[in-house]
C-alpha cells in the first residue's frame, strides 16, 4: 500500500488533531477504500458460504492504514468509530448495487432463487435500516452513530463511547433507545403497545 | 408514531426513556404513569418502552455469512447493474478514488454518457449530499469546448448519486504523458484549452481544486476538455481543507496542503503543476512519502525546466514559475488572466532570443523572401552590366561601382525589410486619450513613430531601390494585405469578411462585478466606435451581448469562435481587463489587454493595452479604440475617426443609455425610455439614446412629443450608420415602401437582431395585408430570434408564428423560452398578466384540434377574472377566436360566466361567445346569445355590435333577410351616433341591402355615405367615409352584373388601405370592412379566372394584430368562410396540399353548421373524401 496514506491516516488521529471538524470527512474516504478492498480481498477466489466480520475488517483496517505507536487510544477508539460509519456505507453501497443490478435500478430486489434470496433479504434490511438511521439521525444524530459503531464496527460499549467521546453509561442509554426506537420503526410496534 | 410529539419534544423522551430504564422492570409503568408530562411523550416513551422488551437481539449482530454473501453478490467483479436511473449501463469504464465510471445509454435522447457514480461515503451525511448535488449542478452549468459536459446530476431509484456527462473516445492527459513528454506546441495547444476552460468556470466562481492530467481529456481531434468540474469541490470542501484526500496530491498547491481557503489561484498552481508535467514527463514536486511532496511543495523550487527541456520558450517558462509562486498573490489572479499570458506567451515565442524564434522572425518579416528577390535581381544586374557597359563603351570602374552598390545594397535591403515589418504586430501601450489627441495621433504619418537610425537607412535604401526600379527589374516583396484599411490581416475563413468585426465580452478576475460589468459593457461602447470606421463594420453589439450572456435558464452561451463563424465575422476582439493603481497619484485604473484575432486563430494578429480610470467606461473605449486604430492602420493610412453616437464623455448617461439596451434587448420596453430619456438629458450628444427612446416608445404605445420626434430625426448623421438606417427606413410614404425598405436594412446588416425585428414586426402586423407570406414573416421572426434569444417580445411574435402555422413543437419550445425568461419579461407582465398562461392554452389547443383542456381553460378564466390591472379584459375575449380556436372561446367564457364575475366581463363573454356560435356556423344561435348581450347592456354601441353580426350573417347567406331588424330599428330611434359610428351603420345597411338584392336601400345607404364623405375629417382613427363609400359603390356594381370591375376597383381600395398602414385603428372601427371586401374580391376573380389574383388577398387573416384592438376584431366569425375560399382559390392554382389543409381546418372549425354553410360544409367535405 502506498505509504502516504498510511501517514495520512495517522496525522488525523495524532493528539491534537481532535478539534478539527473535518476530521471525519477527511478519514472517510481512507477507511471506506481499505475496507471495501479489505471485503473483496478476502472473498476474492472464494464461494459462496465464506464468512465475513466486520469486527474483524474494520481491526484489520486499522493494522494497515494506521501507525500505532503514533496515536493515542483516543486517536485509536475515533478511527473505529469511523471505520464504523465508514461499514455501514459498503454494506449500505453494495445493498445498493445489488439491488440495482437486480431490478434495473430498482428499489427493491426479488429474487425466486434460493441462494440469492437471502441476499436480497439482507440488501433491503440494510436499506431498510440505513433509511432508518437517516430518520434517527435527524432526531440525534449521536443515536445513529451508537447504532453504526455497536451494529456496523461491532465496537464494544466502552470501545462507542471512546469513538464518540461520551461515557459508557450514555452510550448504554443511547444504545437502548435507538435499537427500540429502530425497532419499532423497521418491525412494527409491539401489539397492545400502541395508543 | 413520533410524528404527534410537539417540536423539542424528543429530548424530553430521551430523558424519560433514560430514566425509566433506571428502574425495576415492574415499577416503570407506575413511574410513568405518574409522570406529569405531556401523554404523548409518556405514551411515545412507553411505546418505546414496550419495543425494547421485544427487541431480542434485534442488531446485536451483524451475520458473516450473509455479510459475505452480500459482498460477493454486489461485489464490482461481477456487479454491474443493468441500468441507473434512465441509463442503460453498457460497461464499466473506469474506477477510481471518486467512484466507478460506466459507459451508459441514454434511450431517450439515444446518446452514450459517461456515468460517474459517487463512492457511499459521499452520502454519509445529508448535508454532504446536498452540497454535492447544489455542487455538480452550478458545473453542469457550463457551457464550454473546454469543459466536459455534465448532462444530468441525480439520485438513482434505488439510491446512489449519479453524474451524467458526455462520452467521448479518447486518452487522458496522464495517459498522453505517459508515452513521453510532448513536445512545445503541442503542449501550448492543449495548456491553451485547459485555460481557457479554466476561465470559463473562473469567470463563473467556479473553481475546480482538483486540476491534474488524469482529468483531462484528450479526444483524438485534439480537443482538450476538463474533467470532474465541481466534483471535487463539492465531494469534499471539507476534505481537501483537512489537506487530505483520495488520490495524488502531487498537484496540490500550498495552501491546499494546509487545509488554507482555497480560491481560483489553487487550480493556477495545479496547472502550472500540469504543464510542466506536460514539457518534463515529471511532476514538478515529488518524494517517497507524501510528507515529502507536501514539504516540497510548501517549499522547494522544482527542478529548473531549462535543464530538463532547453527548448522551452522563455516566456512559456516565466508563466509556469508564476503559476507555481507559493504565495497565491504572486500567481496569476486566475486563469483568464493565465489565458491572456498564454497567449502573449506565443507571440513573445516568435520574437524571444534563440535560433528558432530568430529564424521564425526573419521569416515573418519576409526577409528570406527579400533577400532571394534581391540576390537574383543583382546577378541579373551585373550580368545586363556586363553585357551592356561595354557595348556602350563604359570604363571598368563604372562596373566595379555597380558591384560595390549591389554588395551595399544587400545589408540595406535585409535592414529595411526588418524595419518595414516593425509596426502591425509589435506591442505597444496606450494611455488614455482625448478625442483631440486621438485625432493628432492618427493623422500623425506612422512613419515619424519609427527609429531615427532606421530613417537614415531608409533615405540610402531608397536611393538604390530607385535607382533599381528605374531599371525595371527590381520588384522587392510588398508587405501582404489591401492597400488600404486595416493591413496585416488576411483572412482564413472563406465565408468570413474580414471587415466585419466581432467584439466579444472583455473578461475580468472572478469575482469583480464591477469590471465583469464593464467587460459586457464593453461590446456594445467598442462595438459602436469601431462600426464605420474605414471599412470596418461590427457585429451588433445586443446581438453580442444576448448570445453571450452567461448561460441563464435559456442556454444561450455561446463560445465566441461559434459566434463569429454563425455571423460571418473574419475577426474577433477579444480582451481582458483588470485593475491597477496609477503610479503617481495612485487613482485606481482599469488596464485593458485588447487583441484582435483572425477568425480561427488563437495568435493575436494584432494586441494593444489601453488604461482608464476605473469606471470610466466611455474613457476606456475611446482609449481602447484609439489603440486599436494604432495599431490596425500602421502607416498614415488610418480613417478619420471621430468618436460619434455612443462615446460620450458622461459616465452616467452612458450607464443609463446600457440599461435602456439591455431593457430593450430583452423585450422589456416599458423600462426603456425612462433611461434613454436620462441619459439624452445628462449628455444631449448621445443622440443613439434618443433613436432609442423613440423605438421604445413607439413600442409601447405611448405618445411622443413631435417636436421631440423631429428634433430626434433631424440629428440621425450623428447616429452609428445602421442605427440612421433603420431609423430612415422608418420613415416611409407607404407600407409596401415601409416593407421594402426595413427588409433592405436587415439583408445589409444580417447580424442585428433590431433590424430583423424592425423587418418581422412589420410583415407580421401589417405586410399579410400587402399579400406577403406567412413563410416570410416566421423565417424574419426566426432570424431575429436566434440572434437575440434573450428577448421575450421576439419569442412572443415567434409563438404568434407558429400558432398561425399550428406547428405545436414550435410553440412548446417559444413558451419554454418564455417560462425560462421569466414571466416578468413578457410584455403583459407589466400590467399584471401572465401571458404566458394564455399561450399554454393556445398552445393546448392547437395541439388538440380545438379540444379545450378543462384545467388549462379554469386556470385561464379564473387569472382573467381575477385580474385587477389597467386593462379593459373584457376586450382580450375574443383572442382565441381570432387564432381560429372558436370552440376554446366558448369553453373559455363559459367558464367565466360561471365564476362570479363583473357585469362588465359578463356582457364581454356574453359578446365572444355569440361570435365564437357564428364561428363555428351556428348563426342562428350566435344571434339569441347576442340578444342577451344587448340586453344586459345599454347605449348604441351594443346595439351596433348587434346589428353589425345580423347585416355580415345576412351577406355571408347564413342568416335569412331581416334578421336582426329589431336592433335596426332602436339604432335609429336612438340617440344621433358619432360620425365613425354613422358611416359604419350606413355601410352596414349598404351590406345588407346588397346581400338581399335590394338595389334601392343600397342606393340610399351610398348616397347617406357620399354626404359625410365631404364632412366627415378624415382622421387616423376612424375609416374614412371615403372607403366605406369606395366599398359599396364596388358592391354595386358587383351587384349590377360587373363583377370583375367591382373586384378590381375592391383590390385597388384594398391596397390603398394597406398602404396607408392604419390597420391598427381601422380594424377596431370597422371589423369586417376587410373581410367583406376581400372576400367578395376573391370570389369574383375566381369566377374571372384570376385565381392568381385572388391569393394574396386572402393571407390577410393569419397577420398579428395587437391584442388591445384584436378584441372587437370580429373577423374570427368569419374564419370558415375565408379558409374555405383559400381552398377554392388553391384548388384553381393546383396547391392539392393547401387545398386539403384549409379545407381541414374549416371544418374543425364549423362544427356547428347549419343552413347555406352546412352545404359548404358537406361539399368540403366531399373534397376531401370525408
Amino acid at each position: 500500500m502506498e505509504s502516504g496514506i498510511r501517514d495520512r491516516t495517522t496525522t488525523l488521529l495524532e493528539p491534537g488533531a481532535e478539534g478539527d471538524p473535518a476530521r471525519l470527512d477527511a478519514l472517510l474516504p481512507l477507511v471506506y477504500e481499505e475496507l471495501r478492498g479489505l471485503a473483496h480481498r478476502q472473498l476474492a477466489g472464494e464461494r459462496a458460504g465464506h464468512t465475513l466480520q466486520t469486527t474483524a475488517l474494520v481491526h484489520e483496517a486499522y493494522v494497515r492504514l494506521v501507525d500505532d505507536t503514533r496515536v493515542t487510544r483516543k486517536g485509536r477508539a475515533y478511527f473505529f468509530g469511523a471505520a464504523a460509519r465508514a461499514m455501514r456505507q459498503v454494506l449500505v453501497d453494495h445493498a445498493r448495487r445489488h439491488a440495482a443490478k437486480k431490478r434495473g435500478g430498482g428499489a427493491r430486489p426479488v429474487s425466486l432463487d434460493a441462494a440469492t434470496l437471502a441476499v436480497d433479504e439482507i440488501a433491503n434490511e440494510l436499506l431498510d435500516l440505513d433509511r432508518a438511521l437517516d430518520e434517527l439521525a435527524r432526531r440525534n444524530p449521536r443515536h445513529a452513530r451508537v447504532v453504526e459503531c455497536r451494529f456496523f464496527g461491532g465496537l464494544s460499549v466502552e470501545e462507542t463511547a471512546d469513538a464518540l467521546d461520551v461515557s459508557p453509561r450514555t452510550v448504554k442509554y443511547d444504545w437502548a433507545l435507538a435499537r427500540a426506537w429502530l425497532h419499532d420503526s423497521l418491525r412494527g410496534r409491539p401489539n397492545g403497545a400502541d395508543a | 408514531m413520533t410524528e404527534r410529539l410537539p417540536p423539542g419534544a424528543w429530548e424530553r423522551v430521551e430523558q424519560l426513556f433514560a430514566e425509566v430504564l433506571d428502574r425495576d422492570p415492574g415499577a416503570r409503568e407506575a413511574w410513568l404513569a405518574s409522570s406529569e408530562d405531556d401523554p404523548a411523550i409518556v405514551a411515545e416513551v412507553r411505546s418505546l418502552l414496550a419495543s425494547h422488551a421485544a427487541a431480542g437481539d434485534f442488531l446485536e449482530r451483524l451475520d458473516p455469512d450473509r455479510v459475505a454473501a452480500l459482498v460477493q453478490a454486489g461485489g464490482e467483479t461481477d456487479g454491474v447493474p443493468e441500468a441507473i436511473g434512465p441509463y442503460r449501463v453498457v460497461r464499466p469504464l473506469a474506477r477510481g478514488g471518486m467512484g466507478i465510471v460506466y459507459l451508459a445509454r441514454d434511450d431517450r435522447l439515444d446518446r452514450d454518457v459517461a456515468l460517474k457514480i459517487l463512492p457511499g461515503w459521499l452520502e454519509a451525511d445529508p448535508t454532504a449530499r446536498e452540497r454535492f448535488l447544489a455542487e455538480a449542478r452550478a458545473a453542469s452549468r457550463l457551457d464550454h469546448p473546454n469543459i466536459l459536459t455534465v448532462f444530468d446530476v441525480g439520485e438513482a431509484p434505488g439510491g446512489g448519486l449519479y453524474i451524467a456527462m458526455a462520452y467521448y473516445e479518447g486518452e487522458t492527459l496522464a495517459d498522453r504523458i505517459a508515452r513521453g513528454p510532448l513536445p512545445v506546441e503541442e503542449a501550448i495547444g492543449i495548456a491553451r484549452q485547459i485555460a481557457d476552460g479554466l476561465a470559463a468556470a473562473h469567470e463563473a466562481g467556479i473553481v475546480h481544486r482538483d486540476i491534474k492530467p488524469a482529468n483531462v481529456a484528450l479526444a483524438p481531434d485534439g480537443r482538450a476538455r476538463i474533467l470532474d468540474f465541481g466534483i471535487a469541490k463539492g465531494a469534499g470542501a471539507k476534505t481537501t481543507r483537512a489537506g487530505v484526500r483520495l488520490g495524488t496530491i502531487a498537484y496540490m498547491s500550498p495552501e491546499q496542503t494546509r487545509g488554507g481557503t482555497l480560491d481560483a489561484r489553487t487550480d493556477v498552481w495545479s496547472f502550472g503543476a500540469l504543464l510542466y508535467e506536460m514539457l518534463t514527463r515529471r511532476r514538478p514536486f515529488t518524494g517517497d512519502d507524501d510528507a515529502i511532496v507536501i514539504h516540497s511543495i510548501r517549499h522547494d523550487d522544482p527542478p529548473a525546466l531549462a535543464d530538463l527541456r532547453p527548448d522551452t520558450p522563455p516566456a512559456l517558462t516565466h508563466v509556469i514559475a508564476r503559476c507555481l509562486q507559493k504565495e497565491p498573490a504572486d500567481r496569476f489572479a486566475d486563469a483568464v488572466a493565465l489565458r491572456e499570458a498564454l497567449s502573449t506567451t506565443a507571440g513573445a515565442e516568435d520574437g524571444s532570443a534563440g535560433p528558432r524564434g530568430l529564424l521564425a522572425e526573419l521569416k515573418r518579416r519576409h526577409v528570406f523572401r527579400v533577400a532571394a528577390v534581391y540576390g537574383a535581381t543583382a546577378f541579373v544586374v551585373l550580368q545586363l552590366a556586363d553585357i551592356v557597359f561595354p557595348a556602350l563603351g563604359l570604363p571598368e570602374t563604372a562596373m566595379t561601382l555597380v558591384l560595390a552598390m549591389v554588395m551595399l545594397g544587400f545589408p540595406v535591403a535585409i535592414v529595411l525589410a526588418w524595419a518595414l515589418e516593425l509596426t502591425p504586430q509589435g506591442i505597444r501601450r496606450t494611455k488614455a486619450a482625448t478625442r483631440a489627441e486621438i485625432g493628432e495621433i492618427v493623422a500623425r504619418p506612422a512613419r515619424e513613430r519609427w527609429p531615427s537610425g532606421l530613417l537614415a537607412l531608409f533615405g540610402t535604401a531608397a536611393l538604390l531601390l530607385a535607382g533599381a526600379a528605374a531599371l525595371g527589374w527590381i520588384r522587392l516583396g510588398p508587405r501582404g494585405g489591401p492597400e488600404s484599411g486595416p493591413v496585416e490581416v488576411t483572412p482564413t475563413a472563406a465565408s468570413a469578411d474580414p471587415y466585419r468585426v466581432l467584439v466579444l465580452p472583455f473578461s475580468a478576475p472572478a469575482g469583480d462585478e464591477e469590471l465583469a460589468r464593464m467587460g459586457r459593457d464593453l461590446v456594445i461602447t467598442l462595438g459602436a466606435t469601431l462600426d464605420g470606421l474605414g471599412e470596418l463594420r461590427t457585429i451588433d453589439g445586443t446581438t453580442v451581448a444576448a448570445r453571450t450572456a452567461s448561460p441563464g435558464p435559456s442556454g444561450t452561451a455561446v463560445e465566441g469562435e461559434e459566434l463569429a463563424r454563425e455571423l460571418g465575422a473574419g475577426r474577433v476582439v477579444r480582451g481582458s481587463l483588470v485593475r491597477t493603481g496609477s503610479p503617481d497619484d495612485g487613482t485606481p485604473e482599469v488596464r485593458a489587454e485588447v487583441g484582435v484575432f483572425e477568425a480561427g486563430s488563437t495568435t493575436a494578429a494584432v494586441r494593444a493595452t489601453a488604461e482608464a480610470p476605473a469606471g470610466d467606461i466611455g474613457a476606456l473605449t475611446d482609449s481602447i479604440t484609439l489603440a486599436l486604430v494604432r495599431e490596425l492602420w500602421p502607416s498614415g493610412r488610418a480613417p478619420s475617426f471621430e468618436p460619434h453616437a455612443l462615446t460620450t464623455r458622461s459616465v452616467e448617461a452612458l450607464r443609463a443609455f446600457l440599461a435602456g439596451e439591455l431593457a430593450t434587448a430583452q423585450g422589456r420596453w416599458r423600462d426603456a425610455p425612462e433611461p434613454f430619456a436620462r441619459a439624452f438629458a445628462l449628455d444631449s450628444t448621445v443622440w443613439l439614446a434618443g433613436a432609442r427612446y423613440l423605438d421604445a416608445m413607439d413600442y409601447s404605445s405611448r405618445p411622443v412629443d413631435p417636436a421631440v420626434r423631429e428634433a430626434i430625426w433631424e440629428h440621425r448623421d450623428a447616429r452609428p450608420e445602421r442605427q440612421r438606417a433603420l431609423m430612415e427606413a422608418g420613415r416611409a410614404d407607404s407600407l409596401s415602401q415601409l416593407v421594402a425598405q426595413m427588409r433592405d436594412v436587415a439583408e445589409r446588416y444580417p447580424d442585428s437582431w433590431r433590424a430583423w425585428f424592425a423587418y418581422a414586426d412589420q410583415i407580421i402586423h401589417n405586410g399579410m395585408f400587402l399579400g406577403e407570406t406567412q413563410e416570410e414573416a416566421r423565417t424574419a421572426i426566426e432570424r431575429a430570434v436566434a440572434l437575440n434569444p434573450t428577448s421575450s417580445t421576439l419569442w412572443q411574435h415567434l409563438f404568434w408564428m407558429a400558432l398561425a402555422d399550428r406547428d405545436t413543437a414550435a410553440t412548446r419550445t417559444a413558451i419554454e423560452k418564455l417560462d425560462a425568461l421569466g414571466a416578468d419579461s413578457t410584455s403583459m407582465a407589466e400590467v399584471g398578466l401572465d401571458q404566458v398562461r394564455l399561450y399554454r392554452f393556445l398552445h393546448g389547443l392547437a395541439a388538440t384540434g380545438d379540444e379545450p383542456d378543462p384545467v388549462a381553460t379554469d386556470s385561464l378564466a379564473r387569472q382573467l377574472v381575477d385580474y385587477e390591472g389597467p386593462l379593459d379584459l373584457s376586450r382580450l375575449g375574443g383572442e382565441v377566436l381570432a387564432y381560429g380556436f372558436p370552440r376554446g372561446e366558448t369553453a373559455l367564457e363559459e367558464r367565466t360566466l360561471a365564476l362570479p364575475v363583473p357585469a362588465a366581463a359578463r356582457r364581454g363573454a356574453l359578446r365572444s361567445i355569440s361570435h365564437a356560435l357564428a364561428a363555428r356556423g351556428a348563426w342562428d344561435s350566435a344571434l339569441v346569445v347576442m340578444d342577451e348581450y344587448v340586453a344586459s347592456a345599454s347605449g348604441p354601441e351594443p346595439l351596433l355590435l348587434a346589428w353589425r353580426l345580423a347585416a355580415i350573417g345576412q351577406w355571408l347567406g347564413a342568416l335569412s333577410a331581416g334578421a336582426g331588424e329589431a336592433w335596426r330599428e332602436t339604432l335609429a330611434r336612438g340617440p344621433e351616433l358619432d360620425p365613425s359610428s354613422r358611416s359604419e351603420l350606413a355601410w352596414l345597411d349598404g351590406v345588407a341591402a346588397a346581400a338581399r338584392g335590394d338595389t334601392e336601400a343600397l342606393a340610399e345607404a351610398r348616397s347617406r355615405l357620399a354626404a359625410w364623405t365631404a364632412s366627415a375629417p378624415d382622421e387616423r382613427d376612424t375609416v374614412p367615409a371615403a372607403h366605406l363609400a369606395r366599398s359599396l359603390d364596388a358592391l354595386a356594381l358587383g351587384a349590377a352584373g360587373r363583377t370583375e370591375a367591382a373586384a378590381d376597383a375592391l383590390r385597388e381600395l384594398e391596397r390603398d388601405r394597406a398602404e396607408r398602414a392604419w390597420f391598427r385603428r381601422e380594424g377596431n372601427a370597422h371589423p369586417y370592412l376587410t373581410a367583406v371586401n376581400r372576400l367578395s374580391a376573391a370570389g369574383w376573380l375566381l369566377d374571372a379566372g384570376r385565381a392568381g389574383d385572388a391569393d394574396p388577398l386572402l393571407r390577410w387573416y393569419e397577420s398579428v394584430q395587437f391584442p388591445a384592438w384584436r378584441a372587437s376584431r370580429a373577423d374570427g366569425t368569419l374564419r370558415a368562410s375565408i379558409l374555405l375560399r383559400r381552398a377554392r382559390v388553391a384548388d384553381a392554382l393546383g396547391r392539392e396540399a393547401a387545398a386539403r389543409e384549409h379545407r381541414a381546418r374549416a371544418l374543425e372549425e364549423l362544427d356547428l353548421a347549419s343552413g347555406p354553410l352546412r352545404a359548404a360544409a358537406d361539399s368540403a367535405r366531399a373534397a376531401l373524401g370525408l
